[in-house]
């Protein structure tokens, strides 16, 4: 038994110490080693993969939501590029794609000057969205200009060459700006209004030249200043402009120092731009201010009244995004009242004919694509004065209401007729018979041979070549530290 | 029996570990490309609205190539009375190399676009490619956005 014993526990013993099929166990073993590993290698990889794919999808997210805000910034400069947008406006959500990605921006107002911009931007392949804020903060500037220094002057004239010539029987009673010579014929006259003296100022670029009997204020009722920067001539002899004796010029100062006062630009294709003049909006009647949608003088000659036989109308002229009120004209036929308002465009000549007789209410300024012609007895009367035959009954006050009449392709005017109006011309004015106008005439060339008769005012409506104005500009800018990311929700 | 489970083990493991290799190396490459275009865009975020343009508009078939590509790009010389920008930011076609000092070529588009409603934006699209051996390869990482004046 104890033999059978021993034997056994040394067969154990020797199997125990054997060798025999232990290497694939062992290479079992690394393998599995090896299979844990490979598989930590392709998650790690895998997982490297998947973060750089969507640091890249950030990036393009990111920078797609970038782009959205910048849409909005250049969209809301343009739409509310006056800052006159009401708080709480909105621009509602638009939305867009960049270069594969897509998203979509809005914005609110949150200030008087102040938009508050959200955008949201998406990767191309969709993993990934992005989404900024940032605010757009505004800046006013208020530049003003002053009126232009040509209507302290009744009568202006703008060219350099040639002689502005005056004849006629009746003195012109304003003051006097001419830019080349002044040829004062016959009895013409520059004198001082009834027993005024020392307010008019008669400026010659050029010569002074007198032929006949004209003369420049009298003794008793001497003008201000009289400048003649290229001198005086009487009769065909050079004289000395300070000597009355030998000029006839009768003066308080006297000055020959040039002045750098030229006439204003008057912006026809500015005020073209600013209007839709083929499509008003009329509450009465109809009128046509242009028929194309090009300044080009396609209407020919508008004649306004035609002599009172026009019927009533009441048209106003928007800009063309329809929000901003241009200009209003109207007329009516039963009461022979124009009224006027901000600028007023034709496209075309403006002929008042005949019995055109009227007088105007407001402030405003009509632009002729044209000639400006008067002829007959019509009659323009400023208010309070009331036509009555060709004349007007009543002395204009322009501080009650006043009408530029720019004509873009001068200004005749022949007949009885009166125009209380202010006379802005391109090219050449004249004024024969007993027409007259009686406010200011800027004009680049002119002759008169009635009875000239102008007078000065002291504000001129709005729309007038040269007038004062206001122009408040908004600069927007994006507001510094303002830009932020928020939580996609 | 052994050595060929042995043999088989190792080979899979050499295997897994090249291709690992191989992907890692790419997506590094391309976490650098996007490294790369970010800056080439940060540039363009610094400077005023006037000074984001190119030098030069064309390039070579890869450049012309991209969807990006526009006959009229914005180009100029200068932005005064701003400082003239970086070379890099009015170059349209360059060869960089990345803080893993590989090469990469950062091509760049410019091009005016106007929102719906809005006025006139710069677009500017980085596209950063491969560069093996002074060889162009695919391209890695690519941004879009656009610039309008009120930021500066």
């Amino acid at each position: 038994m104890r033999e059978r014993i021993t034997r056994l526990r040394a067969r154990t013993d020797l199997r125990l110490h054997g060798e025999h099929g232990v290497a694939l166990v062992l290479a079992l073993v690394v393998m599995g080693s090896f299979s844990i590993m490979i598989a930590g290698v392709a998650t790690f990889m895998t997982s490297n993969e998947r973060s750089s794919a969507r640091d890249r999808d950030v990036a393009r997210a990111l920078n797609t939501a970038e782009a959205g805000l910048n849409n909005a910034l250049a969209v809301l400069t343009q739409q509310d590029s006056t800052g006159t947008s009401p708080i709480g406006s909105t621009l509602s959500s638009t939305s867009f794609s960049i270069d594969g990605g897509s998203g979509t921006y809005s914005a609110t107002k949150t200030s008087a000057l102040e938009w508050t911009i959200s955008a949201t931007g998406t990767s191309p392949n969709g993993s990934v969205t992005r989404k900024l804020e940032l605010k757009l903060d505004g800046t006013q500037s208020t530049q003003s200009t002053q009126q232009s220094p040509v209507y302290g002057y009744g009568f202006f004239v703008n060219a350099t060459t040639g002689c502005t010539t005056i004849a006629g029987n009746s003195p012109v009673q304003v003051s006097v700006f001419v830019r080349n010579d002044l040829c004062l014929t016959g009895n013409a006259a520059i004198s001082q209004p009834g027993v005024t003296s020392n307010t008019l100022t008669v400026y010659v670029g050029g010569k002074y030249t007198a032929t006949s009997n004209p003369y420049v204020g009298v003794s008793s009722q001497r003008i201000k200043t009289f400048t003649a920067v290229g001198g005086c001539q009487r009769q065909s002899s050079n004289v000395i402009c300070s000597t009355p004796g030998q000029s006839k010029v009768y003066s308080n100062a006297y000055s020959s120092t040039p002045s750098a006062v030229t006439k204003p630009t008057a912006d026809s294709a500015g005020v073209y731009a600013s209007g839709n003049w083929r499509n008003p909006v009329c509450s009465v009647g109809s009128f046509t201010f242009d028929n194309d949608t090009t300044l080009n003088a396609s209407l020919g000659s508008v004649d306004l009244l035609q002599s009172n036989g026009r019927p009533s109308f009441d048209c106003t002229v928007w800009s063309p995004s329809g929000t901003t009120q241009i200009g209003r004209l109207a007329w009516n036929a039963t009461t022979a009242v124009i009224t006027i308002s901000g600028t007023i465009l034709i496209d075309g000549g403006l002929t008042f004919s005949g019995q055109s007789l009227a007088r105007y209410t407001g402030f405003g300024s009509i632009y002729a694509n044209g000639p400006v012609t008067t002829s007959g007895q019509a009659a323009i009367c400023g208010p309070p004065a009331v036509p009555l035959g060709a004349t007007c009954v009543g002395n204009w006050d322009p501080a009650q209401g006043a009408l530029s009449i720019v004509g873009l392709n001068g200004w005749s005017m022949s007949g009885q007729s009166e125009f209380n109006v202010i006379a802005y011309v391109n090219g050449a004015f004249s004024a024969t018979g007993g027409a007259v106008v009686t406010g200011p005439a800027i004009t680049d060339t002119a002759t008169l041979s009635g009875n000239g008769k102008f007078a000065t005012v002291t504000t001129v409506p709005p729309g007038t070549p040269g007038a004062a104005s206001s122009v408040t500009t908004t600069t927007w800018n994006v507001l510094p530290g303002s830009w932020r990311q928020l939580t996609n929700a | 029996m052994a050595m060929g489970v042995l043999a088989i083990a190792i080979s899979a493991q050499l295997a897994v570990f090249a291709s690992s290799y191989t992907s890692l190396s790419r997506a590094s490459m391309k976490g650098t490309a996007v490294t790369v275009a970010d800056k080439q865009m940060e540039t363009y975020r610094t400077l005023p609205y006037s000074c984001i343009y190119l030098a030069s508009a064309g390039g070579d078939g890869t450049y012309t190539g991209d969807s990006a590509y526009s006959a009229s790009q914005v180009t100029g010389s200068s932005c005064s009375p701003n400082a003239t920008p970086a070379t890099s930011a009015t170059t349209a076609s360059q060869t960089v190399s990345g803080p893993d000092n590989r090469s990469y070529r950062v091509d760049t588009y410019i091009v005016s676009t106007t929102p719906t409603g809005g006025r006139a934006l710069k677009k500017v699209t980085v596209v950063v490619h491969a560069v093996n051996s002074g060889v162009v390869g695919n391209v890695l990482a690519r941004e879009a956005s656009t610039f309008d004046q009120a930021q500066g």
